[in-house]
C-alpha cells in the first residue's frame, strides 16, 4: 500500500480525474473531500462490500421459476394494495 | 411508462420530504420485458451490462432482473410495496450519471435475498437499482442515508 502523509487542506490526485482533499482531522476521524467524474463510484468501503456480497448471494444462474419466493408471497396474509 | 414511485434529489429533499406515492406496479413496456443498460454493471457482476426486466408472473409482485447472455438473475421488487415509508434520496452525482433530471420519474427496484428458509426474505433498501425510463439505463446506487437497512426483512407481519 502506498502511504502518503498530508496536512489539512492538502490533496492527493489519483489518475487524471480523481482528487482527494483532507478537509478536517478530529480525533480519529478524518473528513475527506472527493472530486471524481460521475461514472466513478465513490462509496464507503464497508458498505460497498456488503452490497457486493449481497448481490452475489442474491444472484442465481438457474431457472428462477423454481425459487421459493412464491411460498413467501402466499404466506403474506395482508398483501399491499388489496391484491389477493 | 409509469414510474413505480417517487425518488427525490438532495436538492429538493427539504421541500419535498416524502415524495409522491403512486404505489403502482411499473408497467413494463415491450410485452412485459424491458431491456436496460446497467451502466457500470452491478457490484460483483461488473462485466454484465445488459439486463432484461420482466414480471415474474403469477400472483406475485416480484420481477426478474436477468443478465442477457448467461448473466445472473436477481429477484427484484418495487421497494414501496414492501416498505411504504421508504423515502430514498438520489445523490446528485448519481442523478447526473444516469441523466435523471426529475428523480420522481425514476423507477426503483430493490434486490431480494432469499436464504434456505423460504420465509427469511430480505431486501436491500440502501442500494436500490435506479432506472432512467426515458433512456432505458440503470445503476445500482448506494444511498447516503446510513439508516436505510441493507437487510430489510419482508417477512409477513402476520403469521402463525
Amino acid at each position: 500500500m502506498l502511504v502518503l502523509t498530508r496536512k489539512t487542506g492538502e490533496a492527493i490526485r489519483i489518475g487524471d480525474s480523481v482528487s482527494l482533499t483532507i478537509l478536517e482531522v478530529k480525533g480519529n476521524q478524518v473528513r475527506v473531500g472527493i472530486e471524481a467524474p460521475d461514472d466513478v463510484v465513490v462509496y464507503r468501503e464497508e458498505v460497498f462490500r456488503v452490497v457486493l456480497e449481497q448481490n452475489i448471494r442474491s444472484a442465481t444462474f438457474e431457472d428462477p421459476s423454481g425459487l421459493p419466493i412464491d411460498d413467501y408471497w402466499s404466506a403474506v396474509e395482508e398483501k399491499p394494495h388489496g391484491k389477493k | 411508462m409509469e414510474r413505480n414511485d417517487a425518488m427525490i434529489t438532495e436538492a429538493d429533499h427539504k421541500k419535498q420530504a416524502g415524495g409522491v406515492r403512486t404505489g403502482e406496479r411499473p408497467d413494463l413496456p415491450g410485452g412485459g420485458q424491458w431491456i436496460i443498460d446497467m451502466k457500470r454493471g452491478l457490484p460483483g457482476f461488473e462485466g454484465v451490462r445488459r439486463y432484461s426486466l420482466a414480471s415474474k408472473g403469477g400472483e406475485t409482485p416480484f420481477c426478474l432482473l436477468s443478465g442477457i447472455d448467461k448473466g445472473p438473475t436477481f429477484i427484484v421488487i418495487n421497494p414501496f410495496l414492501v416498505c411504504p415509508d421508504y423515502s430514498p434520496v438520489l445523490p446528485e452525482r448519481e442523478a447526473r450519471f444516469l441523466g435523471i433530471d426529475d428523480p420522481s420519474r425514476a423507477i426503483l427496484f430493490v434486490i431480494v435475498t432469499i436464504r434456505r428458509d423460504p420465509l427469511d426474505v430480505t431486501v436491500n433498501l440502501r442500494a436500490p437499482v435506479v432506472i432512467n425510463a426515458d433512456l432505458n439505463t440503470a445503476a445500482q446506487v448506494v444511498l447516503e442515508d446510513s439508516e436505510l437497512p441493507l437487510r430489510h426483512s419482508i417477512m409477513p407481519k402476520k403469521g402463525k
